[in-house]
């Protein structure tokens, strides 16, 4: 703890140290705002910067990107509809329709708010007792992956408002998507028709940008309002106090699940915003207004999602392992430094440890300060656009942010053949968010269902290991719950009768 | 019976049903073709692992049954209204008709236009095409001047191309 | 007249390579990585290309083209323009894809210039098994044929080949669970959840010291500079070799002239004493070898991989 408080102040007072932060922080919101530019890419195109500084000061640049940036994948989400990032792609649900009803400017103070809990909490748990998160991490073997994922899709089909049968149908079109390309387990090409480009599968970014970017500005194209803007105006910024409070305890839970998760190394961002979002649906007595722009429905996600960076960084720290691909950029940068993170560096270099701690912390600030005061007030300013740019430049980010992602031409094209599906379910009144949610949780189920399989031979294992356990038996009581419920209802009424 | 507003909201679920219901079938049907005329190992026996072969095949099946069920449920009831799901205002004029979908469907072909010239003429000079394109389509939409919304459309072309060929060297190709 | 204008153009294209290779090279190079920033590939290629652009004097821009598991990066670099401004990063992965997947980069469509270094598998296994050498290891999973969980890439990944060949020199079964990447693998190993895994020494290297994980042995000709301690398999009198490598290649068909430049300018960069040192703390191993020495190695494995891939059932087009 003391290394911890030394290394704070240390870091706090050295002008230079707080300055490169802070231009981490600058280029972290920036590059994070723009759709299809991820966390690793940022810190890719940082990774050059950092090879002639001292340990430290790479650290305390890339954790200012890393943070910065995972915050603000959720900027154009809120704003234009486009999810750039994965860990945004549920924000874009409820933020996107408060933009819509004219709260944009609430949908992003919420979103920052949460962000800098859901990091702060993060940053606890990492601080406090990241080797027992690891420890736990590496009990979560195949079947509880497989466990806490079909838990995750049970919440979200129990929670999906809507009628069933669409959104069954929504929901095995998303799953089938997640089943184009090698399979995982056998190398095996399923619905890949021949071609190398199906073969490693879609990329989840170019297809939400075409689900819900895309087809939501084509949506907005079918007949000109009054007043010449797409969305009313920002309204106020700040939340009043007492909602604020009223959304602590989803933040909270939120927190708790993304650094959890993002602990799980090659869990990721998605499989915790999904989890959180779909939690509080089942949680709310008002499950039917999630997804019409609820700040609720910003505040989990968004709180999950920026915890997964402290939870990302418990493995690296504990284990030398990566928690996601974003965490193995820093890894690299420590190699090129000659420190390998894991069990060595963390119990012999405590004061080293502690001034990525401290890092990350002073990130946290920054990222709050700079967004709080200057960021927001910026990014708002989009919305003032006259609808016909706006619309165009919508289109235009998404063309480039799909792009982007891998560097690849084809992915525009999904890009753009999303967009045109997504418009047709908007259309059809299909929802979009089963399909969103498929694509995401499926392969990770398939995978580690069917790992499983190979491993222990039957499917009894899911039983008799506790946490896989607890999970199925929440999942099925979810899922038939209600069923139960309707029946003992109905089955009263009739005795009254 | 004479069009009621309500009237025309149940017409249209009962519309998205059968089209939905009947695109779900068809891309089921496809898939499953696809499927299992796959030759090579997915259809081999992995011993304790279900098998690359299973997920898929649950899944097809889950989206058979889901579009058979849109398509009775909508079939039943135009059977017990005695009623044809389509009338002009569902079909054409109304909030859900067809004709708001001209601007939408346009700017879906210029996408595609662009996607096509991409490869011959580079992404820079496309997506100027495209923005500019764009643009006049929601200017004329707003009644608004068409050059001036032309050189705009080339303006947010070039700015944010500019912003990812540049800042974040994107190869933009 | 026609004609003599033909060998006029003809006399001219040939001759247009040479007077360019004079000023060659003038403008910025292109470097494609086929996989995503922040992998090892991408790690390693932004390593030389900094140094590279100094000792050619041209920038040197990485780009990382992602997608359908290293073949999209692949098929920018074969199909770009062969003039010497567009090179690239090769893994065994790329050679393995050859013979498994839809519309493959086949070697002959690429010109090598230098290899960057090998990546050796090695064998380890949880500290709580009772494998306490190799020999032992392999005792027990020929017993047991099938028992002993080994986790790996998918199939045709860089560790899944590295367990095959193991396997098939060694003859014994494992019982190969697929996991995606070495951070999932590790994990499992650490968790329990799999008796072994073939990941390289980097890996594991400082779970082994901490006591979580046993390093049996190493797939390779030497140790691992990283662990002089761990044996070698041969060492052990187990005649195995396997694992990933590197090499620097650029599409078939550059100008003699521009490859030896860049051959050459790759070899000295690699071969910097600054350079081995950061590669080395990093943990790459680094063999700088020229073009044709490196062709040699890469042929060497595509020999040597091709049968395991074959007697896995993975190969679609046929040599």
């Amino acid at each position: 703890m003391s290394y911890l408080a030394d290394a704070l102040i240390g870091a706090v007072t050295d002008p230079a140290m707080l300055g490169l932060c802070l231009f981490g922080v600058v280029v972290g919101l920036v590059f994070g705002a723009l759709p299809g530019v991820s966390s690793t890419m940022s810190l890719a195109v940082m990774l050059p910067l950092t090879f002639g500084m001292s340990t430290p000061a790479a650290m305390m640049l890339m954790l200012g990107v890393f943070f910065a940036s995972v915050y603000a994948g959720s900027v154009s989400a809120i704003l234009l509809n486009i999810p750039g990032t994965p860990g945004a792609m549920v924000t874009v649900l409820d933020g996107n329709a408060m933009a819509r009803k004219g709260r944009a400017g609430e949908a992003m103070a919420y979103a920052l708010i949460a962000s800098l809990f859901g990091g702060v909490v993060g940053w606890l748990l990492l601080v406090g007792i990241a080797p027992v998160i690891a420890a736990y991490a590496l009990r979560f073997g195949s079947p509880e992956y497989a466990a806490v994922v079909f838990f995750g899709l049970a919440l979200v089909s129990y929670a999906s408002s809507g009628d069933t049968l669409r959104g069954l149908a929504a929901g095995t079109i998303g799953l089938l998507l997640g089943v184009v390309g090698r399979d995982v387990v056998t190398d095996v090409p399923r619905f890949t028709f021949g071609t190398a480009d199906l073969q490693g599968g879609f990329d989840i970014i170019p297809l939400a940008i075409g689900l819900f970017g895309v087809a939501e500005a084509l949506s907005a194209m079918e007949r000109a309002p009054r007043g010449g803007r797409v969305q009313a105006p920002t309204g106020r910024l700040m939340p009043k106090a007492r909602t604020l409070i009223a959304e602590l305890p989803a933040a909270l839970r939120g927190s708790f699940i993304g650094t959890f998760i993002g602990a799980i190394p090659a869990a990721g961002s998605a499989v915790a915003v999904a989890v959180a979002y779909a939690l509080e649906k089942r949680l709310s007595r008002t499950p039917e207004r999630f997804g019409t722009g609820i700040p609720r429905g910003v505040v989990a996600p968004e709180a999950a999602n920026n915890a997964c960076v402290g939870g990302a960084l418990i493995p690296m720290m504990t284990l030398g392992i990566p928690g996601d691909s974003i965490t193995a950029v820093l890894i690299g940068v420590l190699l090129l430094h000659g420190l390998r993170p894991g069990p060595g560096l963390f119990e012999n270099q405590p004061e080293f440890i502690a001034t990525i701690y401290a890092a990350l912390f002073i990130a946290i600030v920054l990222t709050g300060l700079v967004a709080g005061f200057i960021g927001l007030r910026v990014f708002n300013k989009v919305l003032l656009l006259p609808r016909r740019l706006l619309l165009t430049g919508v289109l235009m980010l998404c063309l480039l942010g799909a792009f982007s992602v891998r560097n690849s031409a084809f992915d525009i094209w999904v890009a753009v053949g999303s967009g045109a599906v997504g418009y047709g379910l908007i259309r059809l009144g299909v929802p979009i968010l089963p399909l969103a949610f498929g694509v995401v949780l499926g392969p990770i189920l398939e995978e580690n269902l069917r790992r499983t399989l190979m491993i222990h031979g039957d499917w009894s294992v899911f039983l008799t290991r506790p946490i896989s356990f607890t999970l199925v038996m929440i999942s099925l009581l979810v899922l038939g719950g209600p069923l139960i419920v309707r029946a003992l209802t109905t089955l009263a009424a009739r005795r009254r009768t | 019976m004479s069009p009621t507003p309500a009237d025309e909201t149940q017409r249209r679920e009962v519309l998205r049903d059968l089209a939905t219901g009947a695109l779900s079938l068809v891309l089921a049907g496809g898939l499953a073709a696809v499927h299992f005329g796959q030759a090579g190992r997915l259809h081999d026996d992995y011993g304790r692992e279900p098998g690359p072969a299973l997920m898929p095949e649950i899944l097809l099946a889950a989206l058979g049954v889901a579009g058979a069920g849109m398509l009775l449920r909508g079939a039943f009831f135009c059977w017990r209204e005695r009623v044809s799901p389509v009338s002009w205002p569902v079909f054409w004029t109304g909030a859900g008709g067809l004709r708001a979908l001209g601007t939408p469907l346009a700017v879906v072909a210029l996408l595609v236009g662009f996607l096509i010239a991409r490869g011959a003429v580079g992404f820079g000079l496309a997506a100027a095409c495209l923005s500019a394109a764009v643009a006049m389509i929601l200017a004329r939409q707003e009644g608004r001047g068409l050059p001036r919304a032309a050189l705009e459309g080339i303006a947010i072309a070039v700015v944010l191309y500019a912003l990812f060929r540049l800042v974040l060297s994107v190869p933009l190709t | 007249m026609r004609r003599t204008a033909l060998v006029a153009t003809a006399a001219l294209i040939a001759a247009a390579p040479l007077a360019q290779a004079q000023g060659f090279p003038d403008g910025p190079i292109t470097w494609v990585v086929n996989w995503p920033a922040g992998g090892g590939q991408d790690t390693t290629s932004r390593l030389v290309a900094e140094r590279l652009s100094a000792e050619l004097g041209v920038p040197v821009v990485v780009e990382n083209y992602d997608g359908a598991g290293g073949l999209a990066g692949m098929r920018v670099l074969a199909g770009a323009k062969p003039d010497g401004y567009t090179i690239g990063m090769l893994g065994s992965s790329s050679i393995i894809q050859q013979y498994t997947t839809d519309e493959p980069v086949m070697l002959d469509q690429l010109a090598v210039l230098s290899f960057f270094g090998p990546d050796p598998g090695a064998l380890t296994v949880k500290a709580d098994t009772p494998y306490e050498t190799l020999e032992a290891f392999v005792m027990a999973a020929k017993e047991q044929p099938g028992d002993i969980l080994n986790g790996n890439d998918p199939p045709g990944g860089a560790s899944y080949i590295s367990a095959s060949i193991m396997e098939v020199a060694l003859d014994l079964t494992l019982n190969k669970i697929p996991y995606k990447g070495y951070a999932p693998t590790v994990t499992a190993l650490l968790g329990g959840e799999v008796h072994s895994a073939t990941v390289p020494v980097p890996q594991v290297l400082e779970a082994h010291k901490a006591g979580d994980v046993r390093i049996l042995g190493v797939m390779a000709s030497e140790r691992h500079f990283l662990a002089p301690d761990i044996p070698t398999f041969a060492e052990q009198g187990f005649n195995v070799v396997a694992g990933d490598f590197r090499a620097v290649v650029g599409p078939a068909g550059i100008p003699q002239d521009r490859a030896e430049i860049l051959s050459q300018a790759l070899v000295a960069v690699l071969s910097s004493a600054e350079f081995v040192a950061a590669a080395n703390a990093a943990g790459y191993m680094i063999e700088p070898l020229g073009a044709e020495a490196a062709l040699a190695r890469i042929k060497a494995f595509d020999a040597q991989v091709y049968p395991v891939l074959e007697d896995a059932g993975l190969v679609t087009n046929p040599r």
